[in-house]
């Protein structure tokens, strides 16, 4: 109760000028980073974590979770007006979204869209607010051994998540995990891998790592699609204005769809959420596909039903809320997004897990309020006052954006050490990581093994030493012996098991949001 | 037999993710080396700073020889495309050298050399400049430099002014233009 009472009067920090200000740029930032086909609501952060090594870390932990809620509903705007969802959360959205934008009704698709965003991510963020003290709470529960095979658990499974692709993730975790070891070690003092670079006896920043494998890499991949871009341009110049009229939705639509599916929705954003790994686009999918399985009107999905709409922005909003979860109580990211935050968190000397939850949570609920505070105002918001200039700005100059951004990315590498090395370490990491997406090797893996890594090193030398080097005390002890048995359940639903395939009337509309996917 | 075999191997070696994998492979050879080196991974039953880098070193050995294998198996299967496919693979290997992404990693690197002596004004302005090239193309230069100018300009003023980072400024020295002391 103490901790949710934090939370709502945490709201007051609002008022101040300076902080609001932040959570407003930072909300609008990740709305127009994620509706531009290329851009993510992941660079904006990635963008944003130089700067708070001056900002207090209150206010960088506010403006990342509103930056976080914008980046899961702004891919809906490109989504429904030209079939390219600016984000992968809003994959979905497209199906129905732009079969209403083709009928001149888009606005009210992104209407539907914004009230679904808001419900699920208000309703995501109040279930992160009420249960995240338990889940802390049993989080001490966990012991060395049993921590040791929870991030194991979390890495494989981010791993196996990379359906089709798991040997190149498990080779890209494997090279993150070589990056966490480069420098001192935790337990003896001996520098590891240093080849006598003085530089990297601290070890590797995370700065360089994140602004690598997500800035300089995306630079270097649209540097390449300047054709597509222009194609992209011309299709937004040519879709229809958007009126502030026709952004409400009726209520009779809204009742049509049902608070049922709202709810359904919700939950099952909130849960696919807390899982390391799956995202947004898992949380819409799946909340799609079972609004689709118990719709009385199946027939009417992909050819402009709002219900599927309100099903996966209702979800991948309420990821947001899921996600934090873990990474709040065992400091475990199950994404990029909340990997960023983690980092800010780091920066900043706060370590998360579940002493977190129990001695600092002053420092987390505002950053829980934020994101409350931006599903329920600033997604209409900004919906009702931007919405009929959203086109306008996803059509911005490609060359001064991407100018912006190189300067910011390489510039934002300088700030943390003052050092032109790590400078150079970033467009190295920059170049690995461009170079592994253009052969489809995952980079989310390798910045979520070199996030874990030192913590799996830490807690396997120490289980391994407790129990005499025997490696059965990961079947002996029950904490450890309960997330070996969820890894194996994991890796058998994710990996083995076939995947739940989508039925659709329509394979046009289906095949073409997917082929819209620009570096992401 | 070898004529034909020639060909094969080489567009399994040259193309696609095959040069990243063997990258990968070999920085995986020799984490495990540089690991082992260390110092040995068990140390009288106790675990030493080698242990995990070389058990991690191992795993990541398997899995790219294991991609590497793959690969090979798939690019088998292309076989019979080989001498066309090849022929197109040198052609994309000889454009990539040009390519706008080379490019950008070039021009980086120099901004980054550049940084400390030119400062932070003159380099990101030619920075942002040449990035705006690289993606629009050369037209209405003018217009692109006045813009790059105003791009660093406003980081300046973001870095120094509102986050006070202390950015380098213009090395005279470094020009052959100060004093030298």
């Amino acid at each position: 109760m103490e901790f949710i009472a934090q939370v709502f009067s945490s709201f007051a920090l609002l008022l101040d000028p300076v902080i609001l200000f932040y959570v407003v740029a930072g909300f609008v930032i990740g709305t127009i980073f994620s509706a531009i086909p290329g851009l993510t609501a992941t660079l904006a952060l990635a963008l944003l974590l130089p700067l708070t090594y001056s900002l207090d870390v209150t206010t960088a932990l506010m403006a990342c979770a509103s930056i976080y809620m914008a980046g899961m509903c702004g891919g809906s705007i490109t989504a429904t007006t030209i079939n390219i969802p600016g984000a992968p959360s809003s994959m979905m959205t497209a199906l129905e979204g732009y079969p209403m934008q083709q009928r001149g009704e888009g606005a009210l698709a992104l209407g539907h869209a914004s009230f679904g965003s808001m419900i699920g991510g208000s309703l995501g963020a109040l279930l992160l607010i009420v249960l995240a003290p338990f889940i802390a709470e049993a989080s001490l529960l966990v012991k060395t051994t049993g921590k040791c095979a929870l991030i194991a658990f979390a890495l494989i499974v981010i791993v196996v998540a990379q359906r089709g692709n798991i040997r190149k993730a498990s080779i890209t975790a494997c090279l993150g995990l070589m990056l966490a070891t480069v420098g001192l070690d935790a337990m003896q003092p001996l520098a590891r891998f240093t080849f006598s670079i003085s530089e990297l006896t601290a070890g590797i920043d995370l700065m360089p790592v994140i602004i690598g494998t997500f800035a300089i890499s995306e630079l270097l991949i649209q540097v390449g699609n300047r054709k597509k871009d222009a194609a992209i341009r011309q299709q937004l110049k040519a879709s229809k204005q958007l009126k502030r009229r026709d952004f409400i939705p009726p209520l009779s639509a809204i009742r049509e769809i049902g608070l049922g599916c709202y709810l359904k929705s919700t939950l099952i954003g909130y849960m696919v959420g807390t899982l390391p790994g799956a995202g947004g686009s898992m949380g819409g999918f799946l909340a799609y596909v079972e609004t689709v399985r118990t719709s009385k009107k199946p027939e009417s999905f992909g050819k402009g039903n709002p219900q599927g709409i309100a099903a996966a922005e209702s979800a991948n909003n309420a990821v947001c809320g899921g996600a934090l979860v873990p990474m709040l109580t065992f400091g475990i990211p199950g994404d990029p997004v909340t990997a960023i935050v983690l980092g800010v968190m780091v920066i900043n000397g706060i370590q998360p897990g579940p002493q977190l939850m129990a001695s600092q949570f002053g420092l987390i609920a505002p950053m829980l309020a934020s994101l409350l505070f931006s599903a329920l105002n600033l997604i209409p918001l900004t919906l009702y006052l931007m919405g009929p200039y959203f086109l306008r700005i996803v059509t911005i100059r490609k060359d001064v954006l991407y100018g912006a951004i190189a300067l910011l990315a390489v510039v934002g590498s300088f700030v943390a050490t003052y050092s032109v090395f790590h400078m150079m370490m970033t467009l190295v990491l920059g170049i690995v990581a461009y170079l592994m997406r253009k052969h489809d090797y995952p980079v989310i893996t390798l910045l979520l093994g070199f996030i874990l890594g030192p913590n799996l090193e830490e807690f396997l030398r120490r289980a391994l030493t407790l129990s005499n080097g025997n490696p059965m005390t990961f079947i002996t002890t029950p904490d450890s012996l309960f997330f070996v048995v969820l890894t194996v359940v994991f890796v058998y639903f994710l990996g083995i098991r076939k995947p739940v395939q989508l039925k659709q009337a329509d394979p046009k509309t289906q095949s073409q949001p997917l082929k819209g996917q620009v570096g992401k | 037999m070898s004529s034909s075999a020639s060909p094969t191997r080489r567009h399994w070696l040259i193309s696609g993710a095959t040069p990243l994998t063997l990258a990968m492979t070999a920085i995986s050879a020799l984490y495990l080396i540089s690991a082992f080196q260390m110092t040995p991974p068990l140390d009288n039953g106790r675990l030493t700073a080698s242990f995990f880098p070389a058990l991690i070193g191992i795993i990541a050995l398997v899995l790219c020889v294991a991609q590497l294998v793959s690969q090979h198996r798939a690019s088998r299967g292309v076989a019979a495309d080989d001498a066309k496919e090849s022929s197109t693979t040198d052609g994309d290997a000889s454009a990539a050298l040009f390519s706008p992404a080379l490019r950008l990693m070039l021009v980086t690197a120099l901004y980054i050399l550049a940084f400390s002596h030119l400062g932070y004004l003159l380099s990101s302005a030619l920075y942002v400049f040449v990035v705006m090239l690289l993606f629009a193309g050369r037209d209405k230069w003018v217009s692109k430099a006045v813009i790059a100018c105003a791009i660093s300009a406003l980081g300046y003023g973001l870095f120094e002014q509102l986050f006070n980072v202390h950015l380098p400024a213009l090395d005279l020295s470094a020009l052959g233009l100060g004093n030298g002391g």
